[in-house]
């Protein structure tokens, strides 16, 4: 087993791997950039290396650093988190060259999943269904063509990664060219790949995908389904498992696949394999090389943990359970929290955290990468914090979920709790009726976009009602330095200086 | 009533009508009806199927969380009709007391410095929101005053 695991990422991911590495007395090295010298993530390490000024390619994607690093330490092994190098081949392969277990799978496995023609076709050769498409497209007349053959609408997307870059629904021939070259500017700046393919659209499919574990033994099982389908410009916001529409024999069906098509391309460790759900038919999407965000609440429903697992698969040991030791006992749901504000078209809300208070209770879990006195900054990810609620039904996971969500204190940014709370709220979601376009089918977006002209009629109405609440509010006139002051006298620049002309040019206005 | 109001960057004109509790805000191009109570520093208001909940003290707290919040009443004849006779001026961060400028019985325009503010190494003047005579004058120099204290009251009037 490994002595030392150095974690290659940040926020409440690092946290919670540094958690599993303690547990099994294994000595857990952070990183951290610039921007996060002060990150409550270096808190749970047993040491932290500084690698690099604060853009996350100067640091956290900077393969060398990362290295270095972990020789500096004598770490054995690196665990990736998500994003940032997770599924970074060329760094899976730096890795094996230096003789650093990478926590995942291999780099073959790696690129094919990856490539999202080449997957797909994968599986279409193993007889698992996949929504009808083309091959790489260089061209908008190559495109064109496959979109006719296909019936429009069609999607666009990236061979060379997923995450929803460079993905576009287009209607009609008219739209296709733009869209084309959109499609492939976002996926050159993404992925380094230009290649376009072209898929058949659904129409408000469900996203559904499986959980996978593969060791280097030959075991490999499936941990059941996850529900993703309530996203935003194709980023999950809510997730559960186990998933509304799946019963016991899809699930048996949907993991053989997975196991399946996974196995087929040797791939090892934990994986994600990605279904879309329309017209009554599962129909394979892609494959997610990495442990995902969302993979807590596979965790709650199977009591498994699922990086205790993987560091074990790395270490060449075998799976701790077998197919039929699975169970999936109950429901939960996470809840992504993001410092964005849902009131503001989702703009990023950076700033200081000046009250804090996580919720607790039973069934409730929290990963959260921020504390009171944090500095929330715009380098990173938006995503500081989730909350997974878990209970005995799903009814009880949502009535858990909006018990828990008021008591989360988070004040000096915004976040999207408020929109969180009108999805559990909502009638559709609670019986379970989900789309990939749910925020938009249900008006909870612009609905969001109104509760600041909402708060706006309220603080009016209570002025109106009682004036003297004004004085408490940022003087319409600005405060100002006085004209002759200590500072003047002292030979140093008026502090007052730019204020006193905004002063004077407020008061010229009408 | 009109206003503007600007939170958090958004910046709406407002108009009020009707009698508190039972208000109408049109806001947006749309008017809603709001309920309201208000009580010394803090409100209650039903917007729609939301009850939103405002804190005032230094700044407002609008469910629980700190906003900035500018106002600016827009008529002068709103300002002048049926309000408070008396408005408090208070500071918008705590301090401590520099100078003392204004005393009661002094006339004073909308924008007079009343009391000069020292807070983060800094010196500013507060100054009257409304024209009237100071009523009260509440500190004095020297005086270490929290966010949201009653400096000075001014009576609405005529500088």
């Amino acid at each position: 087993m490994f002595r030392t695991i150095l974690i290659a990422n940040r926020g409440e991911i690092a946290i919670r791997i540094a958690r599993t590495c303690r547990e099994m007395g294994i000595r857990a090295v952070g990183v951290y950039s610039a921007a996060d010298r002060d990150a409550l993530h270096r808190r749970h390490m047993d040491a932290s290396v500084e690698i690099g000024p604060s853009p996350a390619r100067e640091s956290y994607l900077h393969i060398d650093r990362v290295l270095a690093a972990a020789k500096a330490t004598a770490a054995q092994a690196i665990h990736p988190g998500y994003g940032f190098l997770a599924e970074n081949t060329e760094f899976t392969r730096r890795c094996a060259e230096e003789d650093v277990v990478f926590i995942g799978p291999g780099p073959e496995a790696m690129a094919k999943s990856g490539d999202k023609i080449g997957s797909r076709r994968a599986m279409a050769d193993l007889d698992i269904p996949i929504t009808p498409g083309s091959g790489a497209t260089r061209t908008e007349e190559e495109a064109a063509e496959a979109a006719r053959d296909l019936t429009y609408p069609v999607i666009l997307k990236a061979s060379g990664g997923g995450g929803g870059i460079g993905m576009h629904v287009v209607h009609g021939p008219d739209e296709l060219p733009s869209a084309f070259r959109l499609a492939q500017s976002a996926a050159l700046a993404s992925f380094a790949d230009p290649t376009i393919f072209v898929e058949a659209f659904h129409r408000r499919p469900r996203h559904i995908e499986v959980q996978v574990f593969l060791d280097r033994h030959g075991n490999a099982v499936h941990l059941g389904e996850r529900e993703c389908s309530i996203q935003r410009r194709h980023q999950k916001l809510l997730e559960e498992s186990p998933s509304p529409i799946v019963d016991p024999e899809s699930r048996a069906r949907i993991g053989a696949m997975a196991v399946r098509g996974t196995r087929a391309i040797g791939y090892v460790n934990a994986g994600t394999v990605e279904f879309l759900h329309a017209d009554g038919r599962f129909y394979f999407n892609e494959i997610n090389a990495r442990l995902q965000v969302e993979h807590t609440i596979t965790e709650a429903v199977t009591g498994i943990d699922l990086v205790r697992e993987q560091i074990r698969v790395a270490a060449g040991e075998p799976l701790s359970v077998s197919q039929d030791e699975v169970t999936v006992t109950g429901s939960a749901i996470e809840c992504r929290i993001n410092a964005e504000d849902p009131t503001a078209n989702f703009a990023p809300s950076p700033g200081i955290i000046t009250a804090y208070h996580e919720p607790g209770g039973p069934g409730v879990r929290v990963d959260s990468g921020i504390a009171q006195g944090s500095v929330v900054q715009a380098f990173y990810d938006p995503l500081v914090a989730k909350v997974i609620a878990h209970g005995r039904t799903r009814s009880d996971a949502i009535a858990r979920m909006g018990r828990a969500l008021p008591e989360f204190v988070i004040e000096g940014i915004a976040t999207v709790i408020p929109l969180h709370r009108r999805i559990l709220a909502d009638d559709r979601f609670q019986a379970g009726e989900l789309a990939t376009s749910f925020l938009e089918d249900r008006g909870l977006l612009a609905a969001m976009a109104g509760e600041r002209d909402a708060e706006i009629a309220a603080l009016a109405a209570a002025l109106a009602a009682r004036p003297s609440l004004a004085s408490h509010l940022r003087p319409a006139i600005p405060l100002r330095s006085p004209p002759a002051s200590r500072w003047s006298a002292a030979g140093r620049p008026h502090p007052g200086g730019d204020h006193a002309a905004a002063h004077r040019a407020r008061r010229t206005r009408p | 009533m009109r206003l503007r109001i600007a939170l958090d960057g958004r910046d709406r004109e407002v108009v009020v009508s009707g009698d508190p509790p039972d208000v109408r805000v049109a806001v947006a191009g749309r008017e809603v009806p709001v309920r309201v109570e208000v009580h010394e520093a803090s409100a209650t208001a039903v917007v729609g199927d939301r009850t939103i909940t405002l804190e005032f003290r230094g700044g407002v707290r609008i469910d629980g969380r700190p906003r900035r919040a500018e106002v600016t009443w827009l008529a002068e004849e709103d300002v002048a009709e049926g309000l408070d006779a008396t408005v408090d001026v208070r500071p918008p961060m705590p301090g401590r007391i520099v100078r003392v400028l204004a005393a009661a019985g002094d006339r004073v325009g909308r924008g007079a410095p009343l009391v000069v503010l020292e807070a983060m190494k800094m010196q500013n003047e507060v100054p009257a929101p409304v024209a009237g005579t100071v009523r009260e004058v509440r500190v004095k120099e020297g005086d270490v005053v929290a966010a949201g204290a009653v400096l000075v009251r001014i009576s609405r009037g005529p500088a």
